[in-house]
Parts: structure tokens; C-alpha cells; sequence
């Protein structure tokens, strides 16, 4: 295993350019009078819920690493470290982090943690370190345990998965509209991301990729943005507060709430921990899957469309 | 880097990062008015006929009466943007009034108490009244539809 792999937090490492490129956005979108909006403390909710996460990812990370190293010890054959199996080993980790992506947001559980990262009505480059603190408890590390028996290296893993989030910061911006036709076509960018973060009907559960968009294209759920319906930004029941506590915990709150309630059957009590967003044994709430079929019985026109 | 330097570096940058947004007027908070309470709803509800709506005096907030489900519906500012949530008698925790502000506590921990500054007292008991009965009718209503 190469030194250099041993003690290294890219995205840590990244952090000063981070900052940077926000500063930079900020006084664009203060001279160019377009490319977004900013609102301070809903961007330094997003700053500080990204410290939250560096800080429990670097207490806690041991647990995952440990597992990712427990894995690769059966894995039956150990890589060398290359670039070609780095190059191998990153396609993988984008791979992985495409289904843990959809689980995220198609199992409550996951959306608990995840559901942080897209509680800002803003959509800027400080939305990008928004990050959730309960990754660990979501498992989706588990998905990774794979890349891991193939043989390749724990360190190199998480090496291409910091990679993965550094690439994914850029696109958190509205100061790019599209980017070359080509590269549209393979690679996550600030258009397909901003669909991802809209919650307009069309826009729910769609573009789940880091890296590459083919994933999306490749299992169906890709949506392209379009000019005549704009997205907007944040959750279908956006927050009233920046407070990053709530910001951080309320999903959970809310999950034991609905186990709480009286009368329910043990099914019911685990489909409000795992079954998609939404679901609820009364209709009191809906959906991604209801809201688009409620959108299309009012807009038959727009039936059969993408995301539709 | 260390993790207190991580965490100093971050709230140093969170310092800049709010003193640049305020220096430079990016933001501009919003002041709740008729016009964009409508345009809240519209989005969140799609068709939805408005009955009333009840202005805070301040613009950080405002009650509407919608003709259907939901009947009632809480509008906040949020810095520049607006939230919006349903008010039913399962999710009104408490409703009191200070003064000339009505005081809204929901069984939600995404929507702090929120303040609605009336003209005065009065207005504030009337308010208090109607939120009263349009949530005793609507409960009502959903009682008879199940």
C-alpha cells in the first residue's frame, strides 16, 4: 500500500478550496447580478453542518474502515495499487455510491440522514457541504463491502470516495447553466445536480449519481432540467429553522413519533422506519410516487413525461 | 490537518462567508406580503382557493384560510425565502397570545413557535376565535369523510 494513501482526508484537505470557491461564488453573484442566492444563515448552517459531519466522520470512521478492512482480509485476491486499479476502483466507489444515493432517498431511513443535505431552499456551493452527522447509522457504508472483497484496499476505497465528494462540490451552483454537450452527457453536472435538489413533481428521485450521470441513464433515473419548469429548490414540507440540531435530527424525531403512534400493527411501525419518504397507514402524508401521480391527474398533458 | 484546526478553520470561514453575504447585499430578507403569501400557497398547493389571509404587522408571518384540505396554513419568512406548513388540531400544540401576538406552537420540531403580530389584543382574540372554528370544521369534515 502506497505511504501517501496512509493519513490522507482529501476532502479535509480540499476544505480551504472550498471556502474559497464560495467566496468566489458570493462576490459573482454580487457583481455578475445573476448565478444564485445566498442567505447567511442558511449558509452557515450548511458550513457548519458540513464541520458536524467532518468531526463525527473522524471520530467514527474507524467503525466503517474496520469493516471495509475485515472484508478485504477474505478478500480471495489482493490488488496491487495502480492507476489502473485506482481508475477501476473509483468507477466502482461511484457505482456504490449511486445505489447507497437511491437508498437514501428511497427507504426513510436513509432519508433521515440524508434528508439534511437537501433541507437548504438554496441551491449554491455552501448547499454542498450540508452534510448529514448519522451516516454511519444509515449502513450505506455496507454497500461498499464488495468493492472491498474484489480485493481492492480499504485506504484506496476511501481515497476514491473522497475523490467522489470533491467532485461533487462544484455542481452545487447556479452559476453554470450547461456545460459541453459531451460532457453533459457522462459526467454529473450543476444542471443534472439541480434537478436532483428541486422538489418540483417531475424533479423527485431523479439524477442520483456522483461522478457519472450513465448510472442514472443506465437504470432509469435520469431527468433531464428543463427551461419550463424551473427548479425550486428544498423539501416538499420545507423547514421552518436554521437551527442545525433540528436540521440534523428532525427526520429521526420524526420517525419515532410515527412509531409511537397508538394502534398501529408491527408492519406499520416498520414501514414508517423503512419504506419510502412519505408513506403513511392513513394518507396523511404522500410520497415522491403519490405527488408525481397527483401532479399528472391534474396536468394529463405532461403524462408519460420524464420523471412523470 | 488536526481536528481543532479543522474546526477553528470552519468557523473562521463561516465568519467570512456571513460578514461577505451581509457586506455585499446578496440577500435580501423577505417582508411577507399579500402577493407572495398567495404565490407560497400556489406552489405548495396546487389550486388551492384562498379565503383569507391574516398578515403578521411585522411581514415575518401570516395565517391563511384555504376553502379545503388543508384549511388552515402557516406562512413564516425564513430568511429570504418562505416555509409553509398545515394547521390542523393534531398538529396545533398550544395557541396563546402575548400582547398583540398570537403564538403558535405546533407538534412539529422544524417550526420553532412562531409569532404572529396582529393590530392589537383584540384582533388577536378574534383571530384566535376563527382559527378555533375553522379547525373545529375541518376536523369535523374529516371525522364525516372517514
Amino acid at each position: 500500500m502506497p505511504e501517501f494513501l496512509k493519513d490522507i482526508n482529501v476532502t479535509t484537505l480540499a476544505a480551504p478550496f472550498f471556502i474559497a470557491l464560495i467566496i468566489l461564488e458570493i462576490l459573482y453573484i454580487r457583481f455578475a447580478r445573476r448565478g444564485g442566492e445566498y442567505e447567511a444563515r442558511d449558509a452557515a448552517t450548511s458550513v457548519f453542518m458540513g464541520l458536524g459531519s467532518s468531526i463525527i466522520d473522524g471520530l467514527l470512521g474507524f467503525i466503517s474502515f474496520g469493516i471495509l478492512m475485515l472484508a478485504y482480509h477474505f478478500a480471495p485476491y489482493k490488488l496491487p495499487v495502480n492507476w489502473l486499479t485506482g481508475a477501476i476502483c473509483f468507477v466502482l466507489v461511484d457505482l456504490s455510491y449511486y445505489v447507497a444515493h437511491r437508498y437514501y432517498h428511497r427507504s426513510r431511513w436513509g432519508w433521515a440522514a440524508h434528508v439534511i443535505h437537501h433541507s437548504s431552499q438554496h441551491y449554491n456551493l455552501s448547499t454542498a457541504l450540508r452534510q448529514t452527522w448519522s451516516g454511519l447509522l444509515t449502513g450505506a457504508f455496507l454497500l461498499y463491502v464488495p468493492i472491498a472483497l474484489l480485493g481492492f484496499h480499504p485506504l484506496l476505497i476511501g481515497f476514491c470516495f473522497g475523490l467522489n465528494l470533491i467532485y461533487q462540490f462544484w455542481f452545487h451552483t447556479e452559476v453554470i447553466d450547461k456545460c459541453p454537450r459531451w460532457f453533459e452527457a457522462i459526467m454529473n453536472t450543476p444542471s443534472h445536480h439541480r434537478v436532483h435538489h428541486a422538489n418540483n413533481p417531475r424533479y423527485l428521485d431523479a439524477n442520483y449519481a456522483g461522478v457519472f450521470i450513465i448510472w442514472d441513464k443506465l437504470f432509469g433515473t435520469f431527468v433531464a432540467e428543463r427551461q419550463d419548469d424551473p427548479p425550486r429548490y428544498g423539501l416538499v414540507s420545507d423547514l421552518g429553522t436554521f437551527n442545525p440540531l433540528r436540521v440534523a435530527t428532525h427526520e429521526y424525531a420524526g420517525i419515532v413519533k410515527d412509531i409511537t403512534r397508538p394502534g398501529l400493527s408491527l408492519k406499520q411501525r416498520l414501514a414508517y422506519i423503512f419504506a419510502e419518504p412519505g408513506w403513511c397507514h392513513d394518507g396523511g402524508r404522500k410520497s415522491s410516487r403519490q405527488i408525481k401521480a397527483e401532479y399528472v391527474a391534474r396536468h394529463p398533458e405532461h403524462a408519460g413525461q420524464p420523471g412523470l | 490537518m488536526g481536528m481543532p484546526a479543522v474546526i477553528v478553520f470552519s468557523l473562521a470561514a463561516i465568519a467570512l462567508m456571513v460578514a461577505l453575504i451581509r457586506l455585499t447585499g446578496i440577500a435580501r430578507p423577505v417582508r411577507l406580503d399579500t402577493d407572495q403569501v398567495r404565490q407560497a400557497i400556489t406552489e405548495h398547493y396546487e389550486g388551492a382557493r384562498i379565503d383569507r389571509i391574516v398578515l403578521g404587522r411585522d411581514g415575518k408571518g401570516a395565517l391563511v384560510y384555504l376553502a379545503g384540505d388543508p384549511a388552515v396554513v402557516l406562512v413564516r419568512a425564513l430568511g429570504d425565502r418562505m416555509s409553509v406548513r398545515p394547521v390542523s388540531r393534531e398538529v396545533l400544540k398550544a395557541l396563546t397570545q402575548k400582547n398583540d401576538d398570537l403564538i403558535f406552537v405546533l407538534h412539529d420540531i422544524t417550526w420553532p413557535p412562531q409569532h404572529l403580530r396582529l393590530a392589537d389584543a383584540d384582533r388577536c382574540k378574534a383571530e384566535a376565535a376563527s382559527l378555533h372554528a375553522a379547525l373545529d370544521g375541518a376536523s369535523r369534515e374529516d371525522q364525516a369523510g372517514a
